[in-house]
């Protein structure tokens, strides 16, 4: 009974053509949809890396002061290189920035820059001030106003930021 | 057309066959065209939202003018950034950016709008419906193109 089942379901030809059809069609949805899926997969592990790298290059930043003179320490407490992007000098009326460009000044895994307000008024073009040099000693120019608080915020290249203040 | 319509000869098999297959390589060659159309928008669109990272480095409520608020954003992620959307406090608010920041801007796609691009600083301006110091928390909400949202609270300075 089973042998005659088996040779009449061999024998017969009629709906071949659909299986073999349904079959490629599958083939071609899993070859399109496959794509899609590794494209998705590559960029969520680049950006699970990104986010990884962000977490493993924290910063610390304190300010000091001496006489007339300011300067601004930060530590990196990560274990991968940062680099840093811009500072924030901000009181309750001003919001200045000193940009350091991209890629420009780095502070290594467990190193320290020295960053030194200069405490004297420079030029300020649409709230950006002056930074001179790229490595330390690094200069930014600025004058803290006398009795008020001055907020310093570091961001990075990953967009870490650190904060301290001043009131001179 | 009488002629047509009288004679009941079926097409030969090797017509019919031709017919067959140019009905199955035109409609498969509009099907492919249509998805690889639909992959590539979902990749540039809302599938890159993943590579978007962005945030909200500084904002700025100026003593002198309650009714607006200037806003930096940096987009430190694998893509550029465009903004689609702004809300202060649930509501949704205009936003402008300011030409002195154009540097670091760009229509990178070509559409018209503005992208702030990766690793770059951008400011905007916000123009709010209730002055800020009626308030003394704001939630600032951004949302891009590709659909990301980033959301902050701030607190407004004494005045």
């Amino acid at each position: 009974m089973r042998g005659f089942m088996l040779r009449r379901f061999l024998r017969d030809k009629k709906g071949a053509s659909e299986i073999v059809g349904t079959a490629l069609f599958l083939i071609i949805l899993f070859f399109f949809f496959s794509n899609v899926f590794l494209w998705h997969n590559q960029i969520a592990s680049q950006m699970d890396q990104v986010v990884a790298d962000r977490m493993n290059s924290g910063i610390r930043m304190d300010v000091f002061s001496d006489n007339d003179t300011i300067w601004l320490t930060v530590v990196n407490v990560g274990g991968l290189d940062v680099s840093l992007s811009r500072l924030w000098i901000i009181t309750n009326e001003t919001h200045l920035y000193a940009d350091f460009g991209l890629d420009v000044v780095h502070v290594g895994a467990g190193r320290q820059l020295n960053i030194t307000i200069s405490n004297v008024t420079g030029p300020v073009s649409d709230g950006r001030v002056q930074v001179f040099g790229d490595s330390d000693p690094i200069v930014v120019q600025y004058q803290p106003p006398v009795g008020y608080t001055s907020v310093f915020r570091m961001m990075t290249k990953r967009a870490n930021t650190a904060a301290c203040s001043l009131t001179p | 057309m009488r002629k047509f319509r009288g004679n009941k000869r079926a097409i030969s098999p090797v017509f019919s066959t031709v017919m067959l297959v140019l009905i199955v390589v035109i409609g498969m060659s509009v099907v492919f065209s249509f998805f690889v159309g639909y992959v590539s928008d979902y990749q540039s669109g809302r599938g890159s939202s993943v590579m978007e990272l962005l945030e909200i480095e500084d904002v700025f409520f100026n003593i002198t003018d309650t009714s607006s608020v200037d806003v930096w954003l940096y987009n430190y992620g694998e893509i550029e950034v465009e903004l689609d959307a702004v809300f202060v406090n649930g509501l949704p608010v205009n936003f402008t950016f300011y030409p002195a920041s154009a540097m670091e801007l760009d229509d990178f796609d070509g559409d018209g709008a503005v992208d702030i691009l990766t690793f770059s600083h951008a400011k905007y301006n916000l123009s709010l419906w209730v002055d800020w110091d009626a308030k003394f928390i704001h939630v600032f909400r951004f949302v891009t193109k590709r659909g990301t949202i980033v959301e902050r609270e701030y607190f407004t300075p004494e005045v």
